[in-house]
């Protein structure tokens, strides 16, 4: 009996840490979530560069970065933006990963 | 009666710290599966076809450091398949201002430098964070990851060389991963 009982608060601890850490993402796992997905496209032609940016969310208490499309281009030095992918990845409601791709010239 | 005591005896012995050391274990599991593995490098690097060729990126990686002027180096890599040539963009951390001139890869028996290309500067924090750009061939590149033993990494400033070196473990992660992704950009040639 007592086995159930600590069954059922790991199962509910489980349940409520999963939905701490959030991250935006079209499609989301309850145990891993790992998508990638388009953000924007523009007109220019062509990439030779990828610069990328994150921000990472612990328990849905801390959350820190600088996931910007601005920051990403910065990082590669990218003045024309050919297009911009951007990444989720949360494990367990616990850690959770945002993470952006800007490619251009 | 014995049994059912036995059973009891069982239940009793499962602790709370069983199971959370169960569920640490569970985690400690699925983290290991998912990172550790350089067999499985889809999630290192990212692609982009277009008309000239594929577009490579490896994500950034770190290790690099030098101990004594706690500096740190942490580096991405861009190639398009095709090309000879690959581009080394990386920010290094160090407490001192200092105008960089070149970056060096040095396996040892071979020492490849680059002229830096300046991406920005900024500070973060106590530390001055450069950002460059250096390019290498493939071929130097592919011999410094193919080395077993980690190699080390020179930032020559105007006035000096910082040397820095990479943890063994962190090393052997990291030069598989590249070794494969190398690889790839080679088949997609």
């Amino acid at each position: 009996m007592k086995n159930f009982k600590y069954l059922g608060i790991l199962a509910v601890s489980t349940l409520l840490l999963s939905s701490c850490a959030i991250v935006r993402s079209p499609l989301t796992g309850f145990l891993y979530t790992s998508m990638k997905n388009p953000h924007s496209v523009t007109n220019n032609a062509g990439a030779s560069k990828v610069g990328t940016s994150e921000a990472m969310s612990i328990l849905g208490i801390v959350a820190t970065g600088d996931a910007s499309i601005d920051a990403a281009a910065k990082a590669a030095g990218i003045t024309k933006i050919h297009h911009v992918d951007e990444e989720a990845t949360a494990i367990l409601g616990i850690i959770a990963k945002y993470k952006i791709y800007v490619y251009g010239e | 009666m014995c049994t059912v005591n036995n059973h009891q005896k069982e239940a009793k012995s499962h602790s709370p710290l069983f199971f959370v050391f169960f569920y640490l274990m569970l985690l400690l599991c699925f983290g290991y599966s998912n990172t550790t593995k350089a067999q499985k490098i889809k999630k290192y690097y990212v692609s982009f076809k277009q008309e000239k060729g594929t577009l490579f990126f490896i994500r950034p990686q770190d290790g690099f450091k030098n101990a004594s002027l706690h500096s740190h180096l942490k580096y991405d890599i861009t190639c398009l398949s095709g090309s000879d040539s690959l581009t080394i963009n990386f920010s290094y951390f160090d407490k001192t201002s200092r105008t960089l001139d070149s970056l060096a890869l040095q396996t040892g028996a071979k020492r490849s430098a680059s002229a830096l290309k300046k991406i920005f500067i900024e500070t973060q924090k106590s530390y001055w964070h450069y950002r460059f750009s250096a390019r290498f061939s493939i071929r130097d590149a592919e011999d410094f990851f193919n080395q077993v033993m980690a190699p080390k990494l020179e930032v020559v400033d105007k006035k000096d060389t910082i040397v820095l070196t990479c943890k063994k473990r962190t090393w052997e992660k990291n030069s598989k991963i590249n070794q494969k992704i190398f690889q790839l950009v080679r088949y997609n040639n």
